[in-house]
């Protein structure tokens, strides 16, 4: 039988508040919104929690998810304001930083050192538009819609990471595979 | 998709392994089934309050209500209570039936 659609069961929640629908939901989007997470906070422990705070919330708001785009970016969405909110409590604490050379920070759950290395290269808006395109494969038109930034300037950002990232590891053009493995 | 994009996207697989999800999901799921069963406990709880805490004024206003029937039903045939009440009959009878009015209009 086929799996149904995340319109679907958004449907079902919406209608009957139907949390077997609403675990089906959770269990297939929570690998990326936990990665998300955790690209932005470098903390797993905090990305969880960020993560289930993301989906309690998904819950309580899923009647104002009108459908007009992605269940996915929607979420997202809500994960990265749950990310802002929860940076800017004074509780908070630090972040750590990407780092090009990073053998003395711990990163078990990225085990992506060279991706580090690529975004230890590029601004803020730069790093989180690359994750979203290219990590977690979603357009420029979804990432325009999660991060809240204009298409074109989306567009942009992704452009100039690229060519960050292709200056600073002295790559050609199409040898973006190189540069991830070192 | 052109071979540098999907270059862009071997080069970044890394970032987003699949996580397994088990234990998180049911974690999310026993908080969203919780929030259900106490938000239905609060319900359910003002409603027996509610309908506790009214049955006295209900009563009251029962008493009132019949009591009030019964003097219409007696004064109903009064002229002078007619007289006195007339316009405002009129005007409740109208601001009611208005709704009504304006339905069958518009169909």
């Amino acid at each position: 039988m086929d799996e149904p659609s995340d319109e679907e069961l958004v449907a079902r929640v919406v209608a009957a508040e139907d949390a077997a629908a609403f675990e089906i939901l959770v269990r297939r989007h929570q690998s990326k919104v936990r990665n998300w997470l955790r690209q932005l906070t470098r903390d797993p422990a905090r990305a969880d929690d960020l993560a289930q705070e993301t989906f309690i919330r998904a819950w309580q708001r899923l009647r104002t998810f009108q459908g007009r785009g992605k269940f996915m970016s929607w979420v997202m969405k809500i994960a990265f304001n749950s990310f802002l909110q929860a940076r800017r409590r004074p509780d908070y604490g630090t972040t750590v930083e990407f780092t090009e050379r990073n053998e003395d920070v711990v990163v078990p759950f990225l085990e992506a050192p060279d991706v580090e290395k690529m975004l230890a290269v590029l601004a803020t808006d730069e790093r989180h538009v690359m994750i979203l395109c290219y990590a977690h494969g979603m357009s420029h038109g979804d990432v325009a819609e999660v991060l809240d930034l204009p298409l074109g300037t989306v567009k942009s950002h992704a452009q100039r990471a690229k060519t960050k990232i292709r200056e600073h590891f002295g790559i050609d053009a199409p040898a973006a595979r190189r540069a991830g493995r070192g | 998709m052109s071979d540098d994009e999907q270059d862009w996207i071997a080069a970044f697989a890394s970032a987003n392994r699949e996580l397994p999800g088990e234990r998180f999901t049911t974690q999310v799921v026993r908080r969203v089934r919780r929030r259900l069963w106490i938000r239905g406990a609060v319900l359910g709880a003002a409603c027996v309050l509610g309908a506790v805490s009214a049955l006295g004024p209900l009563h009251q206003m029962w008493d009132s209500v019949s009591m009030g029937l019964s003097t219409i039903t007696v004064q109903w045939r009064d002229v002078t209570w007619y007289m006195q009440y007339g316009l405002p009959s009129l005007f409740l009878s109208v601001a009611f039936a208005w709704p009504i009015l304006a339905r069958w209009l518009a169909r």
